[in-house]
């Protein structure tokens, strides 16, 4: 892309930005006859300042001859200018989107053991959507996800840069490896940015969360829900990810007491996003009865009896009446309690928010029975004036 | 593509119109002689570059560019590069003024650490006459020296390395005045430091003095590149394309502008040889009303 220079600026410093191209020409030229690693390095940042995309070219070859040539920089002092000069060079080709540049660069992250050269390789290759590399990229961050590198500084800055390469790759096989980094053991910077990028490198990641959702542990069951439900995915694709968290959730024997904690945590917000984006049809109905009879806790339970309400199609209106009747058939035989007044409570005011006719027997049913305190009897009134 | 091309547009917006008109209200010699010279006050709009967003070819959003200026828009003081996912910029070049003369430029990287410095000298006309460059340790990368004639046109460029040691040569020659007056550049030879030329540029201008041709010649004169520019008919006659041609003068980039009333780019539009997109860049400008005194005769 071209710089505009603000007229201002070109008037007060005279005409030298105004002839810029016999600038590129000679900068050029020092770059290609540079002798040793300093002037290289020299004349590479005098000319990737231009930002003339003209250059690509001759910086791609540039790259090249540094990679053959690595070993005659083996002393320390030149290890770290060999490092600030490929940086500079990468950092360009990714800027110039120099497409032809993608194999040396691939090469600088396989080749040179510096983690910060492997990075700015890597934003590079993201930059100039060099999508050829999105696979080997994928692995690459899928292998720093698995175990932390011995030396871990190491590990967080080429999990950065690949973070960043498939973020702007936005190809849907980077989201799980994204998704790892957001939750793995990187550091909270290195993790913030992978959570950050989730969402830009793919509208609907719906796929492959259920697939996290299917083989993870559950506390990543949750943040993956997490994910999807933050993520650009349309609201019936979000609610085709919850119903199937809800089933896995369901499904699922906990290990232990903090794993079945962390399932009921996964029901809980997969049982919510059914209500917040009103999921209507029969699949999700015999998953909120099943959460309504086995609830983790109350919580849980209430939640179910939300979901059916926000549905309110005949599925889910028949699962809410049969719920409403077993607990007037309850009320009615003596069984009563807190929790059972709060469910039929909960119940009825559902039941009247779904608005669904056949709502109304078992409603009618509960406003005529005077086992129920007064308070509920009103509820079923209420519920009843909302039905049509 | 070049920079260059888009600054002298916005360079041509602001002073071609002004100095255009002032040509065309000039007595003739065989204007009546009773014509008295005044003077008057007009607004000239001036459009300031303060975003610059570039997408992708299939119109991801890639990176933009905020410009800031001081409170009367006329002095840049930061150039911010954003990743439109970040919050804080890739890049910041940051420029130092001093008596109204752009004393330096310093670039950070994204981390706020200094990649490099210019810092800039003036002679005794304002020209600028050196362009120091230091590295984010303070050593000296390289530097330039600027002549410039009489007229304050300049005439010899020398690029020294980080030990002083003249590296390039470029001489600048010139042809018969624009329209506007002024001295036009039309041949730029660079050699090396002893003297050999290792590249010439020549360049051509239309009847209104805009900058239309630029060939880039081998040292044994044949061609290497061209670049090509169109402008608009109408006025205020922008830019409204650049051709990269080959040696053979096939196409090898090219650049469209749709431009905005002040003749500011407002879309330039990269393509390749075979004219698939490569790029799109959208530049937001302010605009800010100078009051220029105007000579007229009546």
């Amino acid at each position: 892309m071209k710089r505009i220079v603000p007229l201002l600026a070109l008037l007060l410093i005279g005409s030298t930005l105004v002839f810029a191209d016999e600038t590129t020409e000679v900068y050029k030229r020092l770059f290609l006859q540079a002798q040793n690693l300093s002037q290289k390095y020299a004349e590479a940042l005098n000319l990737v300042q231009l930002q003339d995309p003209s250059v690509a070219p001759v910086l791609s070859d540039a790259l090249t001859q540094l990679l053959k040539n690595q070993e005659n920089y083996s002393q320390p002092s030149d290890k770290a200018l060999y490092s600030s000069t490929v940086r500079v060079v990468a950092q360009a080709l990714g800027d110039y989107k120099y497409l032809d540049a993608a194999p040396a660069l691939w090469d600088a992250v396989q080749q040179i053991p510096d983690p910060l050269v492997k990075a700015d390789a890597l934003i590079a290759l993201g930059k100039m959507h060099a999508t050829d590399y999105s696979e080997r990229i994928v692995l690459l961050l899928q292998g720093l996800d698995f175990k932390p590198t011995p030396d871990a500084d190491y590990g967080e800055k080429v999990a950065y840069g690949a973070i960043f390469a498939l973020e702007k790759l936005r190809d849907i096989k980077g989201f799980s490896p994204v998704f790892f980094a957001s939750v793995g053991w990187y550091s909270q910077r290195v993790r913030q940015e992978a959570a950050r990028a989730l969402p830009n490198i793919v509208d609907d990641p719906t796929d492959p969360i259920m697939t996290i959702i299917q083989n993870e542990s559950s506390d990543r069951k949750v943040l993956a829900l997490k994910a999807e439900l933050n993520s650009n995915a349309p609201n019936d694709r979000k609610i085709q990810a919850a119903v199937y968290a809800l089933s896995i959730g369901q499904k699922m024997s906990p290990l232990d007491p903090a794993d079945a904690r962390q399932l009921a945590n996964l029901r809980k917000l997969a049982l919510n996003a059914l209500i917040v984006f009103k999921a209507r049809g029969a699949d999700p109905v015999p998953y909120c009865i099943y959460s309504y009879n086995n609830g983790y806790d109350d919580e849980e339970r209430l939640l179910a009896l939300a979901a059916l309400g926000a549905n309110g199609t005949d599925p889910a209106a028949a699962a809410l009446s049969d719920i409403i009747l077993k607990l007037d058939s309850d009320q009615q035989a003596g069984v009563t309690g807190d929790t059972r007044n709060r469910m039929a409570k909960a119940a009825i005011e559902n039941a009247g928010l779904a608005g669904n006719k056949l709502l109304k027997p078992a409603l009618i049913t509960v406003a005529a029975d005077n086992n129920w305190s007064d308070g509920i009897l009103a509820a079923a009134q209420k519920a009843l004036k909302a039905i049509p | 593509m070049r920079k260059i091309s888009v600054t002298l547009l916005v360079v041509s917006l602001g002073l071609t119109g002004f100095l255009a008109s002032c040509a065309s209200s000039a007595p003739s010699a065989a204007a009546a002689p009773a014509k008295v010279r005044k003077e008057r006050t007009i607004i000239v709009h001036v459009p300031i570059l303060v975003k610059e967003t570039s997408y992708y070819s299939d119109g991801q959003l890639d990176q933009y560019i905020v410009y800031k200026y001081d409170p009367s828009d006329k002095f840049l003081l930061e150039k911010d590069t954003f990743d439109p996912s970040q919050a804080s910029p890739m890049e910041r070049v940051v420029s130092e003024w001093k008596n109204g003369q752009l004393a330096a430029d310093v670039f950070y990287d994204r981390d706020g650490k200094i990649k490099f410095r210019h810092d800039y000298g003036y002679d005794a006309a304002g020209n600028l006459a050196s362009d120091r460059v230091t590295d984010g340790k303070g050593q000296p990368s390289s530097s330039s020296t600027y002549k410039h004639d009489a007229a304050g046109d300049k005439i010899e460029w020398r690029v020294f390395d980080g030990a002083g040691i003249l590296d390039a040569v470029t001489d600048y020659g010139y042809g018969a005045p624009g329209p506007g007056g002024k001295a036009q550049p039309v041949l730029v030879t660079m050699k090396d430091p002893g003297g050999a030329v290792t590249g010439t540029i020549k360049l051509a201008y239309g009847p209104d003095g805009k900058l239309v041709r630029r060939d880039y010649l081998n040292p044994d004169g044949s061609v290497r590149k061209s670049e090509v520019y169109s402008y608009a008919p109408a006025a205020p006659g922008a830019l409204v394309s650049m051709e990269l041609l080959r040696a053979d003068g096939s196409v090898a980039e090219k650049t469209l502008y749709q431009n905005g009333e002040l003749g500011q780019a407002l879309v330039a539009t990269d393509s390749d040889g075979s004219g698939e997109v490569r790029g799109v860049t959208k530049y937001e400008y302010l605009i800010r009303d100078d009051k220029v005194t105007q000579v007229y005769y009546e």
